[in-house]
């Protein structure tokens, strides 16, 4: 993963005029959950281990969560559903976001910014261009990114069996936050 | 909550009830209106299609592009469309008509389809990279610009395709959409608003949208224009938005978008934008005056993703969505859920409500500001059935009743006030009322009453009722309706004298109008051209116009003759409503459309002219479920009543011919075959064909098929004429024909007639000729043997041989009297057989050997053993020309000198197939005086019977003359 981001980081860098104005951020914390609300049970998990770049000049962005990090499912028993039956975690695990910023951010200017992000979502090893809204709190010296949005199972050919179809919802909503440093 | 009954699994027809949806956190108001859905369900070999667009083509047909691939849809089965050459996976995702009809297809992985008769070809342009192509548009010089999502903007010019991406300025190659406007910018949609494209004298130019224009630097994902002209903007997450062609203004059509994400957009009407929202489901948004209301849901079924939306010629709304398929809703009609049923009258008011009127009283139907249908039960003095509702000018309702006269009803003040008897009203049923000005006028079993109302009723004491005097004025009190027209006559519908009129206090009655069988007319509708429509409880439809009585019926197209009543909508239409359904016909085109189980109306079971026409001009119908709302939808241009007819394919012997330049077919490619589809998607079942092949047929004939087949045609001259209905009425039915010819055979060709009687002519002219040639030649043969007989005779009667002869004679008669006899014998044989074989041309070898024998005997007397004459013949067959061997040996006796010391030798033999006679050659020094015919007339008698050469040879000691044996007895 490191690699892949390391990789995204050095194209973005390379692509772009080597000027000293670039700005790019890199995820110092960040945190990712989702929720399933179906009709007899909620599920959710979180994770710690989201990763991301965002690359203000360019306009672009890059983010990973690995899925076997997820945790906090209602019994272990569910976790390795998860990851083994619906996400196919060994397969693909990984879930990225990676493409550019709709919306305009002023970094010099402190303040929310409401943006949109228009990228590749990768879950299930399934790829689905999305427009996902989110906000970006600007603070001195840091970015505040906060994004909620909704994943369909089927979108990304994630098979519920018939009979647990009243535990899984057909859609995940998804919330992230992250808090974004000045890349050195 | 919502509540929708699901029966999708068993049958195709979704209902769907919607009332009120409430959701945590979003208020917005929606009319409690229930469309009905139609399921278009692909068969079973198809599976997991996901429909990502859908178009209606100029000829009527639905196409669906779907992630594998295009379908054209016919109302029952869906056909699939193969992209030859296809880079994969035939993922549709544009559909485009040019203005000349041309249908352009656009593909997730870059490829372009163009559709040309019937037929999808990949179109050979190239250029792009593989990435999804999303839309088309045509510019003014009706070039093709093409927007695709990863590469920008192409325009084909025709011998170059120029690509204007960032570099030009665009700000990204991801296009969501491209169209051109009136002016004859290119627009696309970016997500950083929309930018025209513009190439001018070799130059790209790409500007940005002026900010003047309205459209905002957003997501724009997609644009759509409509009828007039108009471009609807659809943004991603904020409200669509209308640019008007006229002020090239955008503006948006809500100020506040609590909708959520936009998937779709499609303008259906004037005045009529459908939305499919992420998360909302499906909204409609209607206008007067551009002030927009959302008023219709569809709800989201499980959260379905609605990916297509296409509003069809007819008012159909296709909605394509991955988990639900293809679905279509007749945006005609609608239900007010939970409202009235069996209403028996209908009022709508100012305000949007209504008053409903049931045999159970009176009842106020209301949709709350949160459009739930509310109905509130008026209390009236008495229990009322109530038959007929009308307003005066004061406000005041009046409630016409079945058995209790007419009570004035003022809603303000909750006050009631019955007229009767004793007001003059003298009869207690009141089965119609209609007020104009400030008069109201009451249609009853007891004939028709007039009210002129100078003051509020309610204030008046006494209110003045004028007889009309039915009875006497038109011949019936039995009056079942009372209306208006535009004109300002007053119409009624009567039982037993059919309809009258009344025009400054004047009633006429109009007995050209009468119906046949039945004088009895329920409801009257007049159009803007001053047609009467009547119609009638069990005998239909008719037309009363210029004093004409028309028939509407079950032959010209009408399907149920208990009609309960006819409206006329803002179109000039007439909707005539009966138990199965609604039947809509247009005097215009002259057709009928038929409306039910498809558009939600079966068993409606209406009440006799129970309907109200609401300020909007919507008609409102009370029926068994509840008030049905007839919305009379208007495109900006006309739209058609008649169903949509394309020749899909024409087939000889198998081989498409359709769109061939040639329509010429050879005498053995003589069976066709004819594909088509007529279109009419509120009710495919209803469609039928008639057609006929002129040349071959003599009738029209009809089918439901879509396939008609001809076969073993002569040749000949034909027209294919094929027409659609959507009943058994045909005239002014759409129309396509299909010309050719099929050749004669060579044989049966004008040239080759010509050439046979050129042929034949020639043939008999050689043959006269021949004949000729054959006549002349006999009648030279015949000279020639008459010569030659003659000169034989002479020949052998000239004095020598004769003196020879008889010399001979002498000596025989002194030595041998028997051998004398003999000799006289063989010389009168000798004679007897010249004569007898001169008439022929040929005689057989042994009558001339016999000859020749005879004449041997003759003449060796004479050379007492100094002639040698040896006969070697073995075979007597054949012919020859008669004396010729005799003609030979007589011509070496008489040339050649015949002594002891020089004896001649003459030997006569076959060989060859031909006889010969060589003699020793010893020329006499004086030859005998000759006639000089002898071997000359053998060569010509030869050359004239055609039977070999006469063969001549002389050497220094021998001559020799070969004639050939005639075995063909053929020139006998």
């Amino acid at each position: 993963m490191l690699r892949l981001l390391f990789i995204l980081a050095t194209s973005f860098y390379s692509l772009t005029n080597l000027s000293a104005q670039q700005v790019a951020y890199t995820a110092h914390d960040g945190q990712i959950s989702f929720a399933s609300e179906a009709p007899l049970e909620l599920i959710q998990a979180k994770s710690q281990k989201l990763s991301g770049i965002v690359d203000i000049d360019k306009g672009s962005f890059a983010f990973s969560v690995p899925i076997r990090s997820l945790k906090g499912f209602n019994s272990p028993l569910q976790q390795e559903h998860f990851n083994e039956n619906y996400m196919e975690s060994d397969l693909y695990p990984n879930a990225t976001f990676s493409g550019k910023l709709i919306d305009p951010i002023d970094v010099t200017k402190p303040g929310l910014y409401p943006i949109r992000a228009k990228g590749m979502l990768n879950v299930h090893g399934v790829k689905m261009e999305r427009i996902i809204k989110g906000s970006v709190q600007v603070k001195p010296g840091s970015l505040d990114l906060k994004a909620e949005f909704v994943v369909l199972l089927n979108d990304h050919q994630i098979q519920i069996p018939k009979i647990v179809y009243q535990k899984i919802a057909e859609e995940i909503n998804v919330k992230l936050q992250i808090v974004l440093l000045p890349k050195l | 909550m919502s509540s929708f009954k699901l029966s999708c699994f068993q049958s195709f027809k979704i209902r769907i009830s919607i009332c009120l949806v409430v959701l945590a956190g979003v208020n917005w108001t929606l009319e409690a209106q229930t469309h009905f859905l139609n399921q278009h369900a692909w068969k079973e070999t198809w599976t997991d299609l996901k429909i990502q667009a859908i178009h209606q083509d100029q000829q009527a047909v639905i196409w669906v592009g779907t992630d594998q691939g295009l379908f054209r849809y016919d109302g029952f089965d869906y056909h699939f469309y193969d992209l030859p050459g296809s880079s994969g996976s035939q993922s549709v995702t544009s559909i485009f008509e040019s203005k000349s009809g041309k249908v352009w297809i656009g593909y997730a992985e870059g490829d372009i389809g163009e559709l040309s008769n019937n037929q999808l070809l990949k179109w050979p342009r190239k250029g792009w990279p593989n990435v999804p192509i999303k839309g088309f548009t045509e510019d003014h010089a009706g070039n093709l610009w093409i927007a695709t999502y990863g590469a920008g903007m192409w325009l084909a010019m025709q011998d170059k395709m120029i690509a204007f991406s960032t570099k030009d300025g665009l700000p990204s190659n991801e296009i969501y959409a491209t169209i051109a406007d009136q002016r004859g910018n290119i627009w696309a949609a970016t997500d950083d608003g929309v930018w025209f494209c513009k190439f001018q004298n070799n130059k790209k130019s790409v500007v940005k949208a002026p900010a003047q224009s309205g459209i905002p630097s957003d997501i724009i994902q997609s644009l759509l224009n409509d009828e007039s002209g108009n471009i609807w903007i659809g943004r991603y997450d904020q409200s669509p938005l209308k640019y008007n062609s006229k002020t090239l203004t955008a503006k948006p059509i809500m100020s506040t978008w609590p909708y959520g994400v936009v998937k779709v957009i499609e303008p259906a009407a004037s005045g009529e934008l459908w939305v499919a929202t992420e998360s909302n489901g499906l909204i409609s948004f209607n206008t007067e005056n551009d002030i927009w209301k959302a008023n219709t849901f569809v709800p989201s079924q499980r959260k379905t993703r609605i990916s297509a939306l296409h509003c069809d010629q007819e008012f159909n709304l296709w909605i394509g969505s991955p988990d639900q398929g293809l679905q279509s809703t007749n945006l005609l009609f609608s239900f007010l859920e939970a409202s009235v049923p069996n209403a028996q009258a209908i009022y709508s008011l100012f305000d949007g409500s209504f008053l409903v009127g049931t045999a159970k009283g009176l009842f106020l139907q209301s949709i709350t500001d949160e459009n739930i249908s509310q109905i509130r039960k008026i209390e009236t003095p008495l229990p009322l059935n109530i038959v007929s509702i009308a307003q005066d000018q004061y406000d005041n309702i009046w409630l016409g009743t079945f058995g209790n006269y007419v009570f004035i009803y003022q809603p303000s003040r909750n006050k009631f006030r019955q007229i009767g008897t004793r007001d003059g009203l003298n009869n207690e049923s009141i089965l119609s009322m209609y007020t104009k000005g400030n008069s109201v006028w009451m249609a009853t079993l007891g004939g028709v009453f007039q009210i002129d109302l100078d003051e509020d009723p309610m204030l008046q004491k006494k209110i003045e009722i004028k007889n009309l005097h039915a009875e006497k004025a038109i011949g019936t009190s039995f009056i079942y309706q009372v209306t208006g027209d535009q004109l300002g006559n007053i119409w009624f519908a009567t039982d037993g004298k059919g309809i009258a009129s009344m025009r400054d206090g004047k009633i006429e009655q109009y007995p050209k109008a009468l119906i046949p069988n039945t004088r009895t007319v329920y409801s009257i509708a007049v159009d803007s051209k001053g047609s009467v429509w009547m119609g009638t409880g069990r005998n239909g439809l008719y037309e009363f116009n210029n004093n004409r009585l028309i028939p509407h019926g079950i032959e010209q197209g009408l399907r149920n003759t208990e009609i309960s009543m006819l409206i006329k909508d803002k179109l000039d239409r007439i909707l005539i409503v009966h138990p199965e359904g609604i039947d809509r016909y247009d005097p215009a085109s002259k057709q009928f459309s038929y409306y039910d189980q498809e558009s939600g109306l079966k068993g409606i079971q209406p009440n006799i002219n129970s309907y109200t026409i609401d300020n909007n001009n919507n008609i409102w119908i009370g029926t068994q479920q509840g008030l049905l709302k007839y919305q009379a939808l208007q495109g900006l241009s006309y739209r058609p009543t008649r169903p949509g007819l394309e020749l899909l394919n024409v087939l000889n012997m198998q081989e498409p011919v359709l769109g061939r330049t040639s329509i010429e077919f050879s005498h053995q490619q003589n069976f066709l075959t004819f594909q088509f589809q007529g279109s009419w998607y509120s009710n495919p079942s209803l469609i039928r064909y008639r057609y006929r092949l002129i040349g071959q047929d003599k009738e029209w004939r009809y089918t439901r098929d879509m396939e008609v087949n001809y076969s073993n045609l002569s040749p000949g001259k034909y027209e294919f004429q094929l027409q659609v209905a959507t009943s058994n009425q045909f005239q002014n039915a759409p129309q396509s024909t299909y010309s050719f010819v099929i050749k004669p055979p060579f044989y049966a060709n004008s040239w080759f007639a010509l050439l046979l009687i050129v042929c034949l002519g020639g043939g008999v002219y050689v043959l006269i000729k021949q004949r000729e040639t054959t006549l002349r030649r006999r009648a030279t043969l015949q000279k020639e043997r008459i010569e030659f007989q003659f000169n034989s005779l002479k020949n052998q009667i000239n004095p020598h041989f004769l003196f020879n002869s008889l010399n001979t004679l002498t000596a025989l008669i002194e030595e041998n009297s028997s051998a004398a006899v003999s000799y006289v014998e063989n010389l009168s044989d000798f004679y007897r057989s010249i004569l007898q074989f001169g008439e022929t041309d040929l005689i057989s070898l042994k009558e001339e050997m016999e000859l020749v024998r005879n004449f041997i005997f003759l003449v060796d007397q004479r050379f007492t053993g100094n002639l040698h004459i040896d006969i070697g013949i073995d075979d007597e067959s054949g012919m020859v020309p008669p004396l010729a061997l005799q003609m030979l040996v007589e011509n070496a006796i008489k040339h050649n000198i015949i002594s002891k010391a020089r004896p001649l030798s003459v030997r006569i033999f076959d060989k060859d197939d031909k006889l010969w006679v060589t003699n020793t050659l010893q020329r006499k020094a004086k030859p005998e005086k000759s006639s000089g015919i002898g071997l000359q007339n053998i060569l010509s008698r030869y050359r004239l019977l055609e039977k070999g050469q006469v063969v001549v040879e002389e050497n220094e000691t021998q001559f020799t003359v070969g004639i050939p044996r005639i075995v063909d007895f053929s020139k006998k």
